[in-house]
């Protein structure tokens, strides 16, 4: 018969049995295995795990907005912080504002001076110079100086940015980089591309196209983003960007492309 | 000035086209392209994680297995007559822990009447008239069932503790790697000096990374850490229970 410390020592020698320890392998290699799949499913997960496909991340987008209704030619570079800056207008010729004259005193009525009227009091102080309420604005009368030009055009972006101004033929430019730093760059982009582009369509509409700008100015990855609907106007565009012959990216961007979404608006309209 | 079209650009740097697909199909190649330190700390938390499940799993299986065994194992000891049939059953039901009280408890009455069953002790007190077996010690049989309990009680709670450490290490882990994965990044944006988002980003958003793990090895461990202790002390009274039982019967029948 077994005493009562060997059955004790039996039982707690139970635990590291080898029935014990296999059950013991056997939940490590289950959890090995979950884990694995649970990792897979995050990893493989078609549009993403943790986003939602509906909503896209939210981008840094910086809405310098420089496109603006048909306006005469006029244009230049903005100011940072996206505010448009109107190009400065010659100065009217105003009207020679007239001064405001007080009235003249009536004159004096004669009268005879009362024996008993005495004079004033004279002030203790001589006074050297008119008091602070008496000086300041002159009044004045006539038409309103009117001007025009150096006006700033809040357009409620915020953030800092770089953009350019076609002035009334503008272009917008959106940058979602906060701090792109060559806004001449861009300017010189549109530019060149312009120059490959027919707009002159009969329909009026807009092609969305992304290409990737290469560090030596090479476009790559042209692809139509959004189609007009009509295969000229797309065409037309895309002729546009494989003809173009962009400079290099400037030395002071950072990245070694750049990509870019550019949007083509046709007008039917007849400009010269 | 020439005029220019009518057109409105977009501009995407490549970096935030990148990350823009979420934890989806390129967090592979993102944990890859990681530093070997915020690989390291995930691969701890890894480790942690996988341990930590394997002894849920296999806690789990043995409390269920245990209160199988136990429930038939005091069905049979409440019906039986005998303490030997009840030891007949043991070796099937070995994985309660009742059973391994009353073993113990069954050997220590076995000793003790097999000793008063022979000749008189000196200076013990004989056996009692009739035949009937008497009990030498009922200290020794408390103190052998106490014995019992203290080895079943480490046996339920073997490997428990890990739980514990992981739910309270796993965070600190995940918050050291991603407090050294933020210093790398400001250190990047030193060595760049641009603060471009799509420069801090995704340096910022891979740090969080060891966070999140460290959390997701936690959370688990910690609510299964509270079910098995919490089902170790009901099992640790239901001993209790079974050991004051077994007393009050071996006082009713052996003095």
């Amino acid at each position: 018969m077994e005493s009562t410390t060997d059955i004790l020592r039996e039982r707690a020698r139970d635990q590291d049995s080898l029935g014990q320890s296999h059950a013991l392998w056997l939940a490590y290699a289950l959890s090995l295995v979950s884990h694995a799949v649970l990792i897979a499913v995050i990893i493989f997960w078609p549009a993403g795990f943790l986003s939602s496909p509906e909503t896209e991340m939210p981008t840094v987008v910086m809405n310098i907005s420089l496109g603006g209704p048909v306006g005469p030619s006029q244009g230049g570079l903005t100011a940072l912080a996206a505010r448009p800056v109107q190009e400065a207008l010659p100065l009217e010729e105003a009207d020679e504002a007239q001064w405001e004259q007080p009235p003249a005193p009536a004159p004096p009525e004669m009268t005879i001076p009362t024996p008993d009227a005495r004079r004033r009091p004279e002030a203790d102080v001589a006074v050297e110079s008119a008091p602070d309420e008496s000086r300041g604005r002159t009044p004045t009368r006539g038409p309103t100086l009117r001007r025009e030009g150096n006006a700033l055009a809040e357009t409620g972006s915020e953030g800092d940015g770089a953009g350019l101004s076609a002035g009334g033929l503008g272009s917008g430019v959106q940058l979602d980089v906060a701090d792109f730093c060559c806004p001449e760059y861009l300017s010189l982009m549109v530019d060149l591309i312009d120059r490959r582009w027919n707009r002159r369509q009969r329909v009026s509409a807009e092609v969305k196209m992304k290409f990737t700008i290469q560090r030596d100015g090479r476009l790559t990855d042209i692809e139509l983003e959004t189609p007009s609907g009509y295969f000229a106007l797309d065409t037309s565009a895309e002729r546009a960007l494989r003809l173009a012959s962009l400079t290099p990216l400037p030395s002071r961007f950072a990245s070694d492309d750049l990509t870019v979404h550019l949007t083509f608006r046709y007008f039917a309209e007849e400009r010269p | 000035m020439r005029t220019l079209g009518y057109y409105a650009i977009a501009l995407q740097t490549q970096a935030l086209g990148a990350s823009d697909s979420g934890l989806g199909g390129n967090a592979l190649a993102w944990i890859a392209a990681s530093s070997p330190l915020s690989k390291g700390v995930l691969f701890i938390l890894f480790l942690f994680s996988i341990a930590s499940w394997a002894v849920v799993l296999n806690k789990l299986w043995q409390f269920r297995r245990l209160e199988r065994q136990t429930s038939s194992f005091l069905d049979i000891f409440r019906r039986s007559t005998k303490f030997s049939e009840v030891q007949s059953v043991c070796r099937s039901l070995s994985h309660s822990p009742l059973v391994g009280v009353f073993q113990a408890g069954y050997a220590e009455l076995n000793t003790q009447l097999r000793q008063g069953d022979g000749a008189t002790n000196p200076g013990g007190r004989p056996a009692a008239a009739g035949g009937r077996l008497t009990l030498r010690s009922f200290d020794a049989l408390d103190r052998a069932l106490l014995r019992a309990s203290g080895v079943e009680a480490n046996k339920l709670e073997h490997r428990v503790d890990l739980l514990a450490t992981t739910a309270s290490i796993t965070p600190f882990i995940g918050l050291f790697g991603t407090v050294m994965g933020i210093v790398t990044t400001f250190q990047a944006i030193g060595g760049t000096g641009s603060t471009n988002l799509s420069v801090v980003g995704p340096g910022i958003a891979e740090a969080l990374i060891a966070t999140a793990a460290g959390l997701a090895a936690a959370i688990p461990a910690v609510y299964f850490y509270n079910l098995l202790t919490n089902k170790v002390k009901l099992y640790l009274s239901g001993i209790e229970d079974f050991s004051l039982e077994f007393l009050n019967i071996a006082e009713r029948n052996f003095t």
